[in-house]
């Protein structure tokens, strides 16, 4: 390994992220990656990736409380926090990350989830809609809800998990307006 | 360096040398409340601060003024990434800036790490190589750190299990740093022992090799263990290890300013308001023991 720039990219490879392919790269690591070689891995790589993972876990339920819940509730925590970290191009500021985590999901194939993760990453974009989305488009300010909104996010705050609760013939159109949920 | 040319004019940390400081993360607001009357110097955290509009909350300044008004400060840095090749985080200087025109701290402090490569965060901090390349480096950043904001800027070894190419020992690593950026070194006694229980460092040899009068602050933590792995994961009390260790350097490090214990916010409702005030009186004990007579209030320096 030579250079500062190569033990970067060793990291990052440790880190489960993509090289970054940055100009100043050591040949020897550049080299390796053209010919379809992976970087080499640092040891304590494995504990290091548990502990950013529980980091992110941690981060994105204190910004994200409700769609972490209902993804406990699914079991795909863990599953869906690795996927958003290995998207790298992560941003500092946790609020921002936690927002594009938010932004995919909300075409998630699960109902509840798709619609859970749309709402609170509209309160949060109401809050500060000039946060980077990582090219998101923006959510639809209507969509239909299968069961009663009200009762899913009581469930998730009473730590109840909704796909109990009772589908709603017709379903229930949910409206954002002036950073507030309508279902009238 | 001159340890007197670095205290603020609120020199409250004249009462006891070295002064006795806490990190803050911004919450939760009765840790502050109960720990500002205790300890000498509040350390905050810039990145801690920051809210959902990714800026400083006005409201985590307004708390500070109200509940710590009159005690000095310090700034450590978790997002600059002194060690990124392609240029440290801009946009963690923009927070230092803000919190310099709010109030401005005895020194400010970071890590010998970095966070970000190609402009994604890490989501965990590495260490840097111990080289001549990464010497160079934040020797002049360092330097540049302390010029432009006009205090000292001290830089912190950063414990990680990550495997690191070195071309020098740790505790000569430090000490040209020191000497050549013209800031004092922050060691972290928890990051030392973590590195030592990892296999990455060995004590004994790096106390005797390190020059402690460089050193201007010392962090004590408690740590965790993860699979036979020394984590620091500030979640706990200090172990008695690092007391015995802090009360071995302190008659070494004549030119310590601070002493300071570091506890994650998160931890503080499992841990208790009460126990981290038990953790500063108990670290508080050990400096007044060490120091001893030449420590006395209101003693020059």
């Amino acid at each position: 390994m030579n250079g500062l720039a190569a033990y970067e990219q060793a990291v990052l490879a440790t880190l489960g992220h993509a090289p970054t392919g940055r100009s100043d790269a050591s040949g020897t690591l550049r080299d390796a990656a053209s010919q379809g070689h992976q970087p080499q891995q640092l040891s304590g790589g494995e504990v290091v990736r548990w502990g950013v993972h529980q980091w992110a876990v941690l981060g994105l339920g204190s910004v994200c409380p409700l769609t972490m819940a209902l993804l406990g509730h699914r079991g795909r925590v863990d599953a869906e926090v690795s996927v958003h970290i290995s998207r790298g191009h992560r941003p500092m500021v946790l609020h921002h990350w936690a927002r594009q985590f938010l932004a995919g999901l909300v075409d998630d194939p699960d109902e509840l989830v798709a619609n859970v993760a749309r709402l609170e990453g509209l309160m949060a974009g109401s809050r500060h809609p000039a946060a980077d989305l990582g090219g998101a488009p923006p959510p639809p300010r209507r969509w239909v809800w299968s069961r009663d909104p009200e009762a899913v996010l009581a469930a998730l705050l009473t730590g109840r998990d909704p796909a109990g609760l009772p589908v709603r013939h017709g379903g229930v159109v949910v409206r954002w307006v002036d950073g507030r949920m309508r279902t009238a | 360096m001159n340890p007197m040319t670095l205290t603020g004019p609120e020199d409250r940390t004249a009462r006891v040398r070295p002064a006795l400081g806490l990190a803050w993360e911004g919450r939760p607001r009765e840790l502050l409340a109960a720990c500002a009357p205790v300890v000498d110097v509040l350390e905050v955290v810039p990145d801690c601060l920051v809210g959902p509009s990714g800026t400083i909350e006005p409201g985590r300044l307004i708390e500070l003024d109200e509940l710590a008004g009159t005690t000095p400060l310090t700034y450590h840095g978790i997002g600059l990434s002194l060690g990124s090749t392609s240029g440290w985080n801009e946009d963690y200087l923009r927070l230092l800036d803000r919190l310099f025109a709010w109030r401005e701290p005895l020194w400010h402090s970071e890590h010998l790490g970095f966070t970000h490569v190609g402009g994604s965060f890490l989501g965990t901090m590495p260490a840097l190589p111990l080289t001549n390349e990464a010497l160079d480096l934040v020797i002049e950043r360092a330097s540049a750190m302390r010029a432009h904001y006009g205090r000292e800027f001290m830089l912190e070894h950063v414990a990680t299990p990550l495997q690191r190419p070195a071309e020098m020992t740790l505790a000569a690593f430090l000490n040209a740093l020191a000497r050549e950026s013209g800031s004092r070194l922050l060691v972290d006694l928890h990051n030392l022992e973590c590195d030592a229980d990892n296999g990455l460092l060995d004590l004994v040899e790096f106390v005797d090799e390190l020059d402690w009068r460089l050193v201007g602050e010392i962090h004590v933590a408690g740590g965790t263990w993860v699979d036979g792995w020394h984590l620091d994961v500030h979640r706990g009390p200090v172990a008695t290890s690092t007391l015995t260790l802090l009360d071995e350097i302190l008659p070494r490090a004549t030119n310590l300013g601070l002493v300071l214990y570091e506890v994650l916010a998160a931890a503080v409702p499992s841990l208790g308001v009460a126990t981290v005030v038990d953790q500063l009186s108990g670290v508080r004990r050990s400096l007044e023991a060490a120091i001893g007579a030449r420590t006395l209030v209101g003693a020059p320096a």
